[in-house]
């Protein structure tokens, strides 16, 4: 209990730190995917909107939709996403595809089934659909490389985080809301 | 099964020359997660020692249940849409099923713009072709944000209703009861949902 204390305070200002340098657009939102569910936000940064901010706070739903697994686990996810290529459709959408590197931390179980921290770095590709009507739409995927963590009998084990690959093929959903 | 299939194939049937007037056809994403208010459980059975079950009970709860559906639909009226639904829903704890269900939504103002709908639809979940296990039903309301005129974004609420007939124990041997012995035994399980839904046409 004492760690998960921790880890909350610990994402808690990483979110806050992450927010601070953004300035242009923002929208707020949630995070739909397989794999995880729970808040978004995105920022743009750079002149002419060259690149997006992305942190998502989410909740790891490895197994719990297949009741293989009873309680959720935590990510902090934070990647930049740079814009490769631009164009507007006749509705007025603008249509974005991105990709860029990225960080998570998290107190996630592996596909073992075994709960304990994680650091991992990330990568990803994004589809943005930016609305007239300040709704945003993110279509994206992404993979995470990285370390897990865990104690099993008092002994540390240490291996590489499992999920964060063979999940790669989720598609991830945001909705969006521009502030 | 038998019974219900001929129904949503009729409704569905019925619909095509709809499309060709000017209806319009849409297809659709919907996601969501439910919390269970209560499950009521009516049941007569017989004992393997001769003794009769009888009585209902009531049990509430917080069990949660996400569920995704894909649906296919037709605008037949410039204020009404059928829409026939499939997906993977959690009905219960550690219980599964595909539903197919044929949904009815009446928009207030319009099916393209910004606005409140009503909707409700029936169906059934199954667990493979010929399984069926569970009846479904739901009513809810919803409000829709009109993206372009071809993206549309809803957020739905709505009061989901499955019954189903849950297996049955013999309290000393353990073992499952046979459907011989079984008078009535009927789950209600009532549910109130959030989701979010993706259309386009």
């Amino acid at each position: 209990m004492r760690t998960r204390n921790l880890f909350l305070r610990w994402t808690l200002l990483l979110s806050l730190l992450v927010s601070v340098p953004a300035a242009g657009r923002s929208w707020l939102g949630a995070f739909f995917s397989p794999k995880a569910t729970g808040i978004s936000s995105v920022s743009s940064v750079g002149t002419g909107e060259a690149a997006f901010v992305q942190a998502d706070l989410l909740l790891d739903m490895n197994g719990v939709y297949r009741a293989w697994n009873d309680s959720p686990g935590l990510q902090l996810r934070v990647a930049a996403d740079y814009v490769i290529v631009r164009g507007a459709l006749a509705t007025g959408t603008t249509l974005s595809w991105m990709a860029g590197p990225g960080l998570m931390f998290g107190y996630v179980s592996d596909s073992d089934n075994v709960f304990g921290f994680s650091g991992s770095v990330t990568a990803g590709t994004s589809l943005m659909f930016d609305f007239l009507r300040k709704v945003g739409i993110v279509l994206s995927f992404s993979a995470d490389m990285g370390l897990h963590y865990s104690r099993s009998d008092g002994h540390p084990i240490m291996r590489s985080y499992r999920n964060g690959y063979f999940r790669a093929y989720y598609p991830e959903l945001r909705l969006l809301y521009q502030f | 099964m038998r019974r219900i299939l001929p129904v949503i194939l009729a409704f569905l049937l019925s619909s095509l020359p709809l499309a060709g007037r000017g209806g319009k056809v849409f297809a659709a994403m919907e996601w969501g997660a439910g919390i269970t208010l209560a499950d009521i459980h009516l049941y007569n059975y017989l004992l393997e020692g001769g003794y009769r079950m009888n009585g209902s009970e009531v049990y509430f709860g917080g069990k949660i249940n996400a569920y995704w559906q894909g649906s296919i639909g037709c605008e037949i009226s410039p204020t009404w849409s059928l829409a026939l639904n499939a997906g993977y829903e959690g009905v219960d704890r550690q219980y599964r099923v595909y539903p197919v269900t044929l949904r009815a939504t009446h928009y207030l103002q319009s099916s393209t713009t910004d606005g409140w709908f009503l909707y409700g639809e029936g169906g059934a979940g199954f667990w493979s072709i010929s399984d069926i296990s569970v009846v479904l039903g739901r009513l809810g309301a919803g409000y829709r944000i009109a993206l372009t005129r071809h993206t549309l974004l809803d957020f739905l609420l709505s009061y989901r209703l499955s019954i189903r007939n849950p297996d049955l124990f013999d309290p000393d041997s353990t073992r499952q009861i046979p459907p011989e012995r079984i008078a009535l035994n009927h789950l209600y399980a009532n549910k109130l949902t959030l989701s979010v839904a993706l259309s386009f046409r």
